[in-house]
């Protein structure tokens, strides 16, 4: 799982998504719950990321009610914390703004910093587009302010948005 | 998006500087994007068009689709402003097919909109006209139920859209039931029981003159209204309602409501964003109604 991650972080989300989907079916066979939900939110990104939204979609629902199941919450938060991008590539502002709302609550309670930070900034982004600009750059310094405190080296994503 | 190059630079910037940004590019992707459309703003089109360069080839390459359109629109808006026409119309194109590819509605309308723009026949322009029209309107009744009857007005982006196009025919924008008796309606509902806003970000100013952030109105400060006030959820005042087109005169809203917004307030800073970016009669009440639909949405998210 970690060179599916890697493939789909250096831009190869071709490579990356066949060695997700097998990492998946190990897990699966396993039953190794944990390590499933995290691998489906994990191929779900790399889908989001090559405009497969359909496939985003379904990997994070399926992820999100595994986690539900077993009250992760870390889990749920992971699960919808890109899959917001979908929604709104779709066209559905409020499913997406819905679902980076949930990512960013549930990662507040889980204490998960990435999803306050990436779903966040997706959220900020998504207000701003909205035309609700001041709100947006309030959630976008609410984000940043999480990126900075605990990811120093890392906030370039939230900048973009 | 507010206009605040300096602080855009500033974020790019700091952004770039990141020791770890060529870790993870996929997950820096906007951040290039940012920084095309920064070039852009500023009127570095070369330099938008070389960073766009730079990173398409790529993109297409591993078939990063999510990004692919996203990086050709500052791309195709600098050709156009440096006299290349049919090198922009090129960008388009291939924008079109990704994002129809990929079915992201939200990035296709204003690449369909910028092509119908260059279209030399008529016919071809005004069908691209219509399908972003029609892709625009399936976006915002998203944001507002249709019952509502103002899907155009809830986010001041797709707005403007609408607004520019008032001219052409079939444009649905509920006026049959959107007038000023609607949305008081509307925002009474919403005030009296859905109060949430993330942010609270402004407060309304009522044509009586009273300045009170909405989470603390009541319905009896509405009482002015020349309506009944009690709450009513919007799906239960409108059980009939239906979208209406109107003719190409006709302006979404009542060019004189009986009341209004006259005025946002939080902050020097958001008065002048919202009011130069929103210069409708009702744009500023939207926002705040669009907000408050969140946390709507947002508590139906929770089960």
């Amino acid at each position: 799982m970690i060179w599916g991650m890697l493939y789909a972080a250096v831009l190869d989300v071709e490579q990356a998504k066949p060695t997700l989907y097998e990492a998946g079916k190990l897990w699966r066979d396993l039953d190794n719950l944990p390590m499933l939900t995290d691998n489906l939110s994990m191929t779900a990104m790399a889908h989001v990321a090559a405009g497969d939204y359909d496939q985003a979609i379904a990997l994070s629902n399926e992820a999100f009610h595994l986690c539900e199941s077993s009250n992760n919450l870390w889990g749920q938060s992971y699960s919808l914390m890109m899959v917001c991008l979908a929604y709104w590539e779709f066209g559905r502002p409020d499913k997406a703004l819905t679902t980076a709302n949930e990512s960013v609550r549930l990662g507040e309670m889980a204490g998960f910093m990435a999803a306050q930070v990436l779903a966040g900034g997706h959220r900020a982004a998504m207000y701003g587009h909205l035309g609700a600009i001041e709100s947006g750059l309030v959630m976008a310094r609410q984000a940043l302010t999480v990126a900075e405190t605990h990811f120093p080296t890392s906030a370039a994503i939230l900048w973009a948005d | 998006m507010a206009g605040n190059l300096n602080e855009a630079e500033a974020a790019v910037e700091q952004g770039k500087n990141d020791p770890y940004r060529d870790a993870h590019p996929t997950w820096n992707m906007q951040l290039n994007i940012a920084e095309a459309e920064l070039a852009l703003s500023q009127g570095n089109y070369e330099q938008a068009i070389a960073i766009a360069d730079h990173w398409l080839p790529r993109l297409r390459q591993h078939n990063l689709r999510a990004y692919t359109p996203a990086m050709f629109q500052p791309k195709s808006q600098a050709q156009l402003v440096l006299g290349q026409v049919e090198a922009a119309r090129e960008s388009l194109l291939e924008a079109r097919d990704i994002a129809t590819a990929t079915g992201s509605r939200a990035t296709l309308w204003p690449i369909l909109a910028a092509l119908s723009a260059l279209e030399p026949d008529p016919t071809a322009a005004q069908q691209l006209h219509r399908q972003a029209q029609e892709i625009v309107e399936s976006i915002v009744v998203t944001l507002a139920p249709p019952t509502y009857g103002l899907p155009s007005s809830t986010c001041p982006r797709y707005e403007r859209w609408f607004r520019r196009n008032v001219a052409k025919p079939q444009l649905k924008i509920g006026h049959g039931f959107g007038g000023s008796h609607g949305l008081t309606r509307i925002i009474q509902y919403l005030i009296s029981e859905n109060p949430y806003n993330p942010c609270h970000p402004c407060s309304l100013i009522y044509a009586d003159g009273a300045n009170l952030p909405y989470q603390h109105r009541k319905a009896s400060d509405l009482s002015y209204l020349p309506m009944t006030l009690r709450p009513i959820p919007p799906w239960q005042a409108w059980p009939n309602a239906q979208h209406t087109s109107v003719d190409s005169q006709s302006t979404p809203f009542p060019r004189t409501p009986r009341w209004r917004p006259i005025g946002a307030q939080v902050s020097p800073t958001l008065t002048n964003a919202l009011f130069a970016f929103i210069k409708t009669t009702l744009g500023v009440l939207l926002v705040e109604a669009y907000q408050a639909l969140g946390g709507d949405l947002c508590a139906v998210a929770a089960h």
